[in-house]
């Protein structure tokens, strides 16, 4: 039996073409991930010791 | 719009909670998550800074806690709690140690709140693995919510939002786009820019600086 998807909102449903009749439904779920990039921490094991002007 | 680099105002282990901001335009159907994973995949938890070293128990070395209030001073977490609740620390390791940025899940227009952390440990050596992406997950089932980003240049008291730019997962970070970089005091923008940090001589300790800043 030949099935239409038919969405409400964030509800869904495959209903029978010829009937109407509901066989499969649920509801749409998204997810999403978005992030900032931390980038990689340059690592020294010793500062820099700037030496004075004499 | 691009952004004057700087160190969102709270940053770290400071009694702030206006540091870091997400707002959602449509309403959400579940909490959403502070993560830390490898890179853009949002995949993997290899790199050093999230494995670990034996120094930090093999433990990452990222510290998060999502907030409706400030803080304690000096909070960082000691364990990686998947799903620590609001207002809770947790170490950030993929999905083993996450954490909640609200009670429930937000409504629409409602805004999320949260501070992160990076702890060096003396074992560390300068070519271990230290890069990572902090991300925000969320779900929804109805309208597709527009997320802003952003952090705090004002005070605490009174927050200035900067808008950040967010990449999305799968995509490798834009030219242009919002990235974080941690590094000794002065190594940062106005300084020498060269964002290095110190491994510690023993121990371990906090990064001084936190930055923000356009991907070049």
């Amino acid at each position: 039996m030949p099935l239409v998807l038919k969405k409400k909102g964030k509800k869904w449903a495959a209903v029978e073409k010829s009937t109407g009749k509901v066989k499969y439904s649920g509801t749409i779920k998204a997810k999403v991930l978005k992030y900032l990039q931390a980038v990689n921490i340059s690592m020294s094991t010793s500062k820099t010791i700037k030496k004075k002007k004499k | 719009m691009s952004i004057t680099p700087f160190k969102p105002t709270g940053i770290g282990a400071n009694a702030a909670m206006n540091v870091f901001k997400v707002t959602f335009s449509e309403a959400l159907s579940t909490n959403p998550k502070l993560m830390a994973w490898d890179d853009y995949t949002c995949t993997t938890v290899d790199n050093t800074i999230i494995a670990g070293t034996s120094g930090s128990s093999n433990k990452s070395m990222i510290g998060g806690i999502g907030c409706t209030v400030a803080p304690s001073a000096g909070w960082f977490p000691t364990n990686e709690t998947a799903g620590s609740a609001v207002n809770t620390s947790s170490l950030l390791n993929g999905n083993t140690g996450f954490c909640l940025l609200s009670s429930s899940a937000p409504t629409a227009g409602q805004a999320v709140y949260f501070n992160v952390n990076y702890k060096l440990y003396s074992d560390l050596v300068p070519s271990d693995t230290m890069s990572s992406v902090l991300a925000v997950q969320f779900q929804y089932t109805g309208a597709t919510p527009i997320e802003g980003w952003y952090a705090n240049s004002g005070t605490e008291g009174t927050p200035v939002w900067t808008e950040l730019k967010a990449d999305v997962e799968g995509s490798a970070p834009i030219s242009g786009n919002t990235q974080i970089r941690a590094c000794d005091t002065g190594e940062g923008y106005g300084g020498t820019e060269t964002y290095k940090a110190t491994i510690p001589s023993s121990g371990s300790s906090f990064t001084e600086e936190i930055w923000l800043r356009d991907t070049p």
